[in-house]
């Protein structure tokens, strides 16, 4: 019975963040510019480490990355190994430099990990589409900052809400969040 | 903390990545892709068509409503017009050299393949002027490369630039890579290649200084480009840059239709 109830979490998992990655391919990447800017399955992905543990949402970083490689046309394997890159990062601060598992460290892990993330896939992007005519380095465009300003806007927003939603849900996860005095 | 210690275990992870894709490019992991595409396809296509809805919607809302649905419709109507305009004349063209030649030529006939639109660049432009999306139609459906792509009123929105078993990415004639070879309907017919500029508009350069062109002249394709039929509307002249000590000219194009509004597509394979 007990394993049935892991494989059935496992599912329901799985499906959560197919649904995740589907959502910000298709739905979110059509809305205008300033809400594109949301960064869901980064969200989702931090919101699983600090619930869960790191491997578990390595898997769901592998499986988010993998739907978002097939639903997409860079080179496969990209998204996947920006989201293992990212989470293995941020799983290093979190252990060494934020002790203090209070809302403002998660506020601070989730920008951190939109700008890691974001440096990480257009360092990728760069690489692979240097030399081509109209090439210009993400650094010196505009745009660049300004969607990474939006996201981390939009990452600060979830982690609020997701924080305080967990926090009235679920008593269990309080002493998680809160720290002990 | 060595690498391939046993409290260590990122090398698991490393060896994931390495195991996915080499499953991917060996195709082990193919059926399983295109289950998920196959899967995906329907939901994606809604969320596409819902997202693009408050899209529309929200830059609606940017402007004066009653102002906006006015020129909307007749943006619509022109577009239409423009379409029935270019094959008019490119039938009268037809009829004169069927006159003269006293032959029948029959015109190409096109398949048309039906595709929704999926999704659109998942990351900001790498380079400047890069404008993508991506519909539900791949190499099993049929879907080849350079095939040329219109929207419901029949202007050409891009090409096939891309494709894979289920899905295909289409370059539109905004984006910089995306070009066309293209015939302005003036009285010279000059010709020429079109391409996007900064994923906003379309320019035709390197036209000799001699040609006539005018404001609002049509463009359409020539058909000179491979698999793309004759005929099918590009945008409308909007601006002529012309200066008396160049050799060349070259025009910038209107496009006739809207990213936003584009949810269903057709691929025109010959």
């Amino acid at each position: 019975m007990s394993h049935l109830k892991y494989y059935f979490e496992w599912f329901f998992y799985s499906l959560f963040f197919s649904g995740v990655a589907i959502i910000q391919a298709a739905f979110i990447s059509a809305l205008p510019p300033v809400y594109a800017a949301i960064n869901l399955p980064l969200t989702c992905l931090l919101f699983s480490l600090l619930v869960f543990n790191k491997e578990k949402t390595l898997v769901f970083a592998i499986l988010i990355g993998f739907w978002l490689d097939i639903l997409n046309f860079n080179f496969f394997g990209l998204n996947i190994l920006i989201f293992l890159a990212t989470f293995f990062i941020i799983d290093f601060l979190l252990n060494n430099w934020l002790t203090n598992r209070s809302l403002y460290s998660f506020l601070v892990l989730s920008s951190l990990s939109v700008v890691i993330y974001n440096i990480l896939l257009y360092l990728f992007l760069a690489i692979s589409h240097s030399g081509q005519a109209g090439f210009s380095f993400f650094l010196f465009q505009s745009s660049f900052w300004i969607q990474l300003g939006w996201q981390i806007i939009w990452g600060g927003i979830f982690m609020l809400l997701f924080f305080n939603v967990a926090n009235f849900l679920s008593r269990r996860l309080k002493p998680f969040f809160l720290e002990n005095k | 903390m060595a690498f391939y210690s046993k409290k260590n275990k990122n090398w698991i992870w490393a060896l994931a990545f390495s195991l996915v894709i080499f499953l991917h490019f060996t195709k082990i992991l193919a059926p399983l892709e295109n289950l998920a595409i196959f899967s995906a396809k329907p939901l994606a296509g809604f969320l596409y068509g819902s997202g693009s809805g408050i899209r529309k919607s929200y830059e609606a809302s940017q402007q004066q409503k009653d102002v906006f649905s006015k020129v909307s419709s007749l943006e619509q109507e022109v577009a239409r017009l423009t379409v029935e305009n270019a094959q008019f004349k490119e039938v009268a063209q037809d009829n004169l050299k069927l006159r003269s030649q006293l032959s029948f030529l029959s015109a190409n006939k096109y398949k048309n393949i039906l595709a929704n639109v999926i999704s659109q660049n998942l990351v900001f432009d790498i380079k400047e002027g890069d404008q993508d999306i991506v519909i539900d139609k791949g190499s099993k459906d049929g879907i080849k490369e350079d095939l040329g792509v219109i929207n419901e009123n029949g202007v050409i929105i891009g090409k096939v630039s891309e494709v894979r078993d289920n899905i295909s990415k289409i370059c539109l004639t905004t984006n910089s890579n995306c070009k066309f070879a293209a015939t302005i309907q003036n009285n010279d017919r000059t010709m020429g290649i079109t391409e996007g500029d900064l994923g906003l508009t379309i320019k035709m350069n390197y036209i000799p200084q001699s040609e006539k062109i005018n404001l609002n002249d049509t463009v359409i394709t020539s058909g000179l480009g491979g698999n793309i039929a004759r005929g099918l509307v590009i945008g409308k002249v909007s601006q002529i840059n012309n200066k008396s000590n160049e050799i060349w000219q070259d025009v910038n194009i209107e496009p006739l239709f809207d990213l936003n509004t584009l949810t269903i597509v057709t691929v025109l394979t010959p």
